[in-house]
């Protein structure tokens, strides 16, 4: 490297001292007058000795451009030399250069604006120093349970594997936790989100600080005993208004009192892409938090802990990987009672942010695919507007090949065009990705704790942009350059190019599989487009729930220090008092939405007389805790047995309703009711009987496939709860029907909620339109408007792609439409023969493009359950569409060809 | 062009060039014209160091490193570049003579075998 350096050092210092070649000559000339010397000595004249020792050194010149060439910046100035020629060449062809620019444009601006909503959706590494280092260990229980899997690890097996690894340089724990946060006691408490975390979480992760520490690692071993906190740096700015005595002050958090001990750094937001936390606290302070079970760092069974770490140097990935399934293996053995069944996996912060984002993943990388498309299809177009303009072109490159330029310079030269292309059209298209961004940006979820995508043209974003430009410029430039240096018989063509003569037809192949390919790629998105925006259409008609005249209101009598039987009391005169306002038709509550994106619930299973595959114990299947009035209030329909009733209490016997998938799935061609199914606890068991049958409805996605449901009795879950030592009032879902304005009666129902308890944590009432619309509608408009826009997008570049084929061919053909003419030819074979020139390209990117999009739509399945595929109803929109569109497209210059002059096309040449 | 109509009068072989460079530096800091005359002379007038090649040849090496140009002056006071040999010139040196080595042997071995 040191020498490296010193010849770099050496090789600068030369350069800059020969920079302007005098001393070059002059050092030649001495040469020559040391010949001319010697010569004179040997007896001749000095003229004639002069002119000896010229002859003998040779061209003076040429050796010292040889010289030249090496010591100054010969590259650069050539470069610049190109640029300076590209930039006079595209100015004096504007429509050429403004359509090309725009091609690229198109292309960078999708790509850039996609990169900044998969990156703020899955991509964005976390901020950490070398942020992919990070590794995930998570729980696999594939041998016990069907269906969903918890990755989490309970705090003893995280312990046991942190203590007994050795791959690891550390490894540290976390848990989301939702709280109300004050950060002043006399100040209202909001619901924030903030982490659980280990002592050694920033430790591991390698941060510092913005302000005074983080945790020691004695704080996250007796529970409750160290109220520490440490706030997220924008919680410090927004709350603190970043004031550095904020260290050693307290703040509230479920009506505890915690001392702040630091800020944690600007940048760091968190583990998880869409959930920034606004505080971190020790994992032993949790249960005095959240109510959560008080022997957490004990128990074994209980996995909620997402675990991070990092390898020691050196140590492989695989490596890793074997040792924690080794500990899995003999953890098991040593703890079957809470382990039989579970493996751990080692997995890499990417895999494990992939499978956390849930559908938003494919999604963003479906976005990300189909914006690559564009961008191709945009370089077929730019490609096709250099191969066209070859042939103009082709007498100058001719020239320059003749008078010895290396083929290499031409090739530099037609690149560097390229290059100014693609930096007009990459900055054009950032401005392009800027403003779509911005209309997305209006695009918000609907969440309570602050859930938060991100989507802006970061310096990421920018920089993706311009590096696809550049690829973009390469692309498209280097097949028409290497075709356009590729003349086999220079005096030919510059002879017939003189006479602006024909094209060899191989050229004109090239161009038509161009647009081939430009019409298929863009009937593949258009169908695809159309196949989804059709798929969410039938998705969002029916989501299996009411989605108009609903009013929504949560509410967390737990951060109010509640407990059970008084949650219980509350919500029972909450409901009573709601149901007599004004317009009210029915009130319902439960324990979760379907849709939100903020909170889900499950539980495992085990259905009677269903044979479980060899070696599962249960299944584990999303749920809700519902009241009597629920179902109806919602209009979820119950398509046998009966609902949740007032008289199914802690003294009744226990009971549930299923889903019909749930139903279908485990007890096929049987009647689910009077079935029981057994909830498989931590520490115990219970039955709980089918009562009845619920229709299906979308419980966590728009676009999910038919999931089991089931739903329990909120009563008689609160018994089962406050009997298992459960000490903190439930969060709860008030669902209120109105045949008025849901709108206008929030204020009364706020007014009921203040005169039961002022100081009751309320999140903010809203109608079911809005819930909807933040959680499904927008969501999927938002994707069927990128995929659509992209189709769109490939369309136009596509027609204008063919336009110029087919402009050009007439261009080529004046001449020879004119013979036709003279001779006779009437004017709608003329049509007929330009026509062909675009019906045939364009009949080939049909055909590829319905194959095309048949395949892709194989692989949609999976994306989007519900729409499988392109149905017939779609190629019936988008082939005529596509069809009729090119054929408009190659009209414009059918047409001028038909008028042409038979007389005013032979004369011109 | 013209390297095959000089092929047999005393023409370098390609690459040699630098060698005898290297070597003539090695005794002393020199000039073009004087390193051109010291081959033609050591070698008892069998080399022609053409100046065609010559100064594009110190030029690369100058890039290179292996020779440290500098402004002097000449016995008759004229402004000369002056080529000494570099440290780095030095192993050069080293690394092309066993290289020549190895070639000429391994010609004299083939011409021997016959």
């Amino acid at each position: 490297m040191l020498r490296f350096l010193t010849r770099l050092r050496f090789r600068l210092r030369v350069l800059l001292d020969r920079r302007h070649g005098q001393g070059l000559r002059e050092e030649l000339e001495f040469h020559v007058e040391q010949l001319a010397a010697q010569h004179r000595r040997a007896g001749l004249g000095h003229d004639e000795a002069l002119a000896a020792a010229r002859r003998q050194f040779g061209n003076l010149t040429r050796i010292q451009e040889q010289s030249h060439d090496l010591f100054a910046f010969r590259h650069v100035e050539d470069l610049i030399k190109d640029l300076r020629h590209g930039a006079r060449l595209l100015a004096r062809h504007p429509a050429f250069s403004l359509i090309a620019m725009l091609s690229i444009a198109i292309g960078v601006g999708v790509n850039a604006a996609m990169f900044s909503f998969a990156d703020g959706q899955v991509l964005r590494p976390l901020q950490v120093p070398r942020p992919g280092e990070v590794v995930a260990v998570g729980a696999v229980a594939p041998r016990v349970t069907e269906g969903l899997l918890s990755t989490r690890l309970s705090y003893p097996d995280y312990r046991d594997v942190r203590d007994r690894a050795e791959s690891f340089a550390g490894l540290a724990a976390y848990r989301v936790l939702v709280t109300s946060f004050a950060h002043r006691r006399d100040e209202p408490a909001q619901t924030r989100l903030g982490l659980v975390v280990t002592g050694n979480f920033f430790d591991v992760l390698e941060l510092r600080p913005a302000l005074g520490r983080f945790f020691l690692p004695e704080e996250d071993r007796v529970p409750g005993r160290d109220p520490v906190i440490v706030l997220a740096h924008d919680t410090w700015i927004d709350q603190f208004g970043g004031d550095p005595a904020v260290v050693g002050r307290s703040v509230r958090l479920a009506g505890l009192d915690l001392t702040v001990v630091g800020v944690a750094p600007e940048d760091f937001d968190g583990m998880h892409l869409v959930l920034p936390p606004t505080f971190y606290v020790p994992l032993a302070m949790a249960p005095a938090i959240d109510g959560s079970a008080p022997d957490v760092l004990e128990q074994r069974g209980l996995r909620s802990l997402e675990v991070r770490g990092r390898l020691k140097p050196g140590v492989p990935f695989a490596r890793a990987r074997e040792e924690v399934g080794l500990l899995a293996a003999s953890l098991e053995q040593a703890y079957p009672a809470t382990n039989r069944g579970y493996g751990m996996l080692l997995r890499t912060q990417f895999a494990a942010r992939l499978e956390e984002r849930g559908p938003m993943a494919p999604s963003a990388f479906l976005l990300m695919t189909l914006a690559l498309v564009v961008l191709l299809v945009a370089c077929a177009n730019v490609s096709g507007l250099l191969l066209s303009r070859s042939p103009a072109r082709a007498r100058e490159i001719a020239l320059r090949l003749a008078i010895g330029g290396g083929r290499f310079r031409v090739i530099r030269q037609l690149v560097a065009e390229a290059v100014l292309l693609a930096a007009g059209g990459g900055l054009l298209g950032l401005v392009l990705a800027h403003a779509t961004v911005a209309v997305y940006q209006q695009v918000s979820l609907v969440s309570d704790i602050g859930v938060r995508v991100t989507f802006e043209l970061d310096r990421r974003a920018i920089a993706v942009g311009l590096a696809l430009a550049a690829a973009s410029a390469l692309l498209s430039s280097l097949v028409p350059a290497w075709r356009a240096t590729r003349v086999p018989d220079l005096a030919g063509t510059l002879r017939t190019a003189a006479a602006g003569g024909k094209r060899a037809p191989t050229r004109l192949w090239g161009r038509n599989g161009l647009v081939a390919a430009q019409v298929a790629l863009s009937l593949i998105m258009t169908t695809f487009a159309v196949s989804v925006s059709r798929a969410f259409e039938a998705e969002l008609r029916q989501p299996g729930f009411r989605t108009d005249g609903l009013l929504l209101s949560t509410f967390e009598p737990g951060f109010a220090r509640y407990d059970e039987a008084r949650t219980e009391r509350f919500y029972e005169l909450l409901k009573d008092r709601a149901r007599a306002l004004a317009g009210v038709t029915s009130v319902g509550m439960t324990s979760v939405m379907p849709l939100n994106q903020d909170n889900r619930e499950r539980r495992r299973v085990v259905p009677e007389g269903y044979e479980l595959p060899e070696g599962m114990e249960y299944v584990t299947v999303f749920a809700a805790r519902i009241d009597e009035g629920y179902l109806d209030t919602m209009a979820i329909p119950i398509v046998s047995g009966r609902g949740i009733l007032e008289t199914d209490t802690d003294e009744s016997p226990r009971v549930a309703l299923v889903n019909r998938t749930l139903a279908a799935r485990y007890w096929p061609g049987q009647d689910p009711v009077g079935r029981r199914l057994r909830i498989v606890g931590r520490e115990t068991e219970s039955w709980v009987e089918v009562v009845g049958v619920t229709a299906d409805s979308r419980y966590n996605w728009i676009g999910e496939a038919p999931t089991p449901f089931v739903y329990l009795s909120q009563a008689q879950a609160a018994a089962a709860r406050a009997a298992a030592g459960v000490t903190q009032g439930r969060r709860s879902t008030l669902v209120v029907a109105t045949d008025a304005d849901p709108a206008a009666l929030a204020p009364a129902l706020r007014t009921v909620v203040q005169g039961l308890d002022v100081n009751m944590p309320m999140s903010r009432v809203r109608t079911i339109e809005e819930f909807y619309h933040g959680n499904a509608v927008g969501l999927v408009n938002g994707l069927v408007r990128m995929i659509g826009g992209m189709g769109l997008l490939g369309v136009a570049l596509a027609l204008v792609s063919l336009h110029g084929l087919v402009a050009h061919a007439v261009a080529r053909r004046t001449r020879e439409i004119g013979i036709r003419m003279a001779v006779g030819a009437r004017r709608i074979s003329i049509l007929a023969m330009v026509l062909r020139h675009g019906i045939v390209p364009v009949a080939w990117g049909v055909a590829l493009g319905v194959a095309g999009s048949l395949a892709v739509g194989g692989m949609m399945v999976g994306l989007f359950p519900h729409a499988a595929g392109a149905d017939p109803v779609t190629y019936l929109l988008a082939v005529p569409g596509l069809v009729t569109l090119t054929l408009l497209s190659t009209c414009f210059p059918a047409h001028s060809a038909a008028r042409i002059d038979p007389l005013v096309a032979i004369r011109e040449e | 062009m013209t390297k095959r109509a000089r092929a047999t009068s005393g023409e370098l072989l390609q690459g040699t060039l630098p060698l005898l460079i290297l070597r003539v530096l090695s005794s002393g800091p020199n000039h073009g014209f004087a390193i051109a005359r010291r081959v033609h002379v050591v070698s008892r007038e069998t080399l022609k160091v053409e100046e065609g090649s010559l100064y594009p040849a110190l030029h690369r090496m100058e890039i290179a490193g292996w020779i440290a140009g500098s402004w002097g002056t000449s016995d008759n006071n004229r402004r000369v570049r002056i080529y000494r040999l570099t440290p780095d010139g030095r192993r050069q040196l080293g690394r092309e003579t066993e290289r020549w080595h190895a070639i000429a042997d391994g010609v004299a071995a083939v011409l021997a075998e016959g």
